[in-house]
């Protein structure tokens, strides 16, 4: 009889504990769901406001150059929320890392556009702004500077 | 008997009934420039935000709907937004004041070093 009973307790409990994780899946899937979207809708701003080239850019590699108006110096925009600013080189190589970001919890096309936007119309305000951080650049080791010799 | 909506080369032919069609087919060309004056005349705001974007559309021959978006880039550059509008050949402007004759102006949130 207890045994009974505490097999279709135990039955129950599963059944519930199964309930409570699909549910939990469900909401899961559509909250990504949601996250997808608003991911969704900010590339797509950004990719109205990119200039041709940008957009080429951004469709190859996930990043675009832009140009200061103050300077003229060449940044390049990669596609995260936070620390994502270069400065780079004639050569492309980056030189330093700026940290600036519009303030809320945007998306990263959003983030991204902004940047753009600040860094090509008003490049100080932008710059005064923002935090440095070094970039690793990837170092030349010994043997990259002396290639080995074939005797 | 009908006819063809849809230029013959095409694969997919959308057939009308022949009364029906010499009814509709004007109409729907009316429609069509409708949507088409619609689309050119109307203005937009886009505010970024959590959900990514906002978008307000206004007719801006309209003089209510002028003055709520007017309003409305006032209270968003008060709090710190940047406005910016694209020029024809697609270049970014901030701009500070609110231009009536702007398509599309775009708002961002103050920036803020990370």
């Amino acid at each position: 009889m207890f045994a009974q009973r505490l097999i279709s307790a135990t039955r129950h409990l599963w059944r519930s504990l199964a309930e409570c994780s699909r549910k939990v899946q469900d909401l899961r899937e559509r909250l990504g769901t949601v996250e997808d979207i608003r991911e969704a809708r900010g590339i797509s701003l950004l990719r109205e406001w990119l200039s041709p080239e940008q957009s080429a850019q951004f469709d190859a590699s996930k990043c675009f150059d832009v140009v200061g108006c103050d300077s003229g110096r060449r940044y390049r925009i990669r596609h995260t929320t936070g620390t994502n600013v270069h400065e780079i080189d004639d050569a492309g190589r980056p030189v330093m890392g700026w940290c600036f970001v519009p303030s809320g919890h945007l998306v990263a096309g959003d983030v991204m556009l902004a940047q753009k936007i600040a860094l090509e119309t008003n490049e100080r305000a932008a710059l005064a702004v923002a935090n440095r951080f070094p970039v690793q650049v990837p170092r030349r080791t010994y043997s990259d500077a002396h290639p080995r010799r074939a005797y | 008997m009908g006819f063809d909506l849809m230029p013959r080369s095409s694969r997919y032919k959308f057939r009308f009934d022949e009364i029906l069609g010499a009814h509709s087919r004007p109409a729907m060309l009316m429609m069509s420039w409708g949507l088409e004056s619609w689309r050119t005349s109307m203005a937009t705001q886009i505010v970024m935000d959590q959900t990514g974007d906002t978008r307000h559309c206004f007719n801006p021959d309209d003089t209510e709907a002028l003055s709520k978006a007017e309003e409305r880039f006032q209270s968003l550059t008060s709090v710190g937004c940047t406005a910016a509008v694209r020029d024809a050949a697609g270049k970014a402007t901030v701009t500070r004041s609110f231009d009536p004759t702007a398509e599309e102006t775009l708002f961002f949130p103050r920036l803020v070093g990370g």
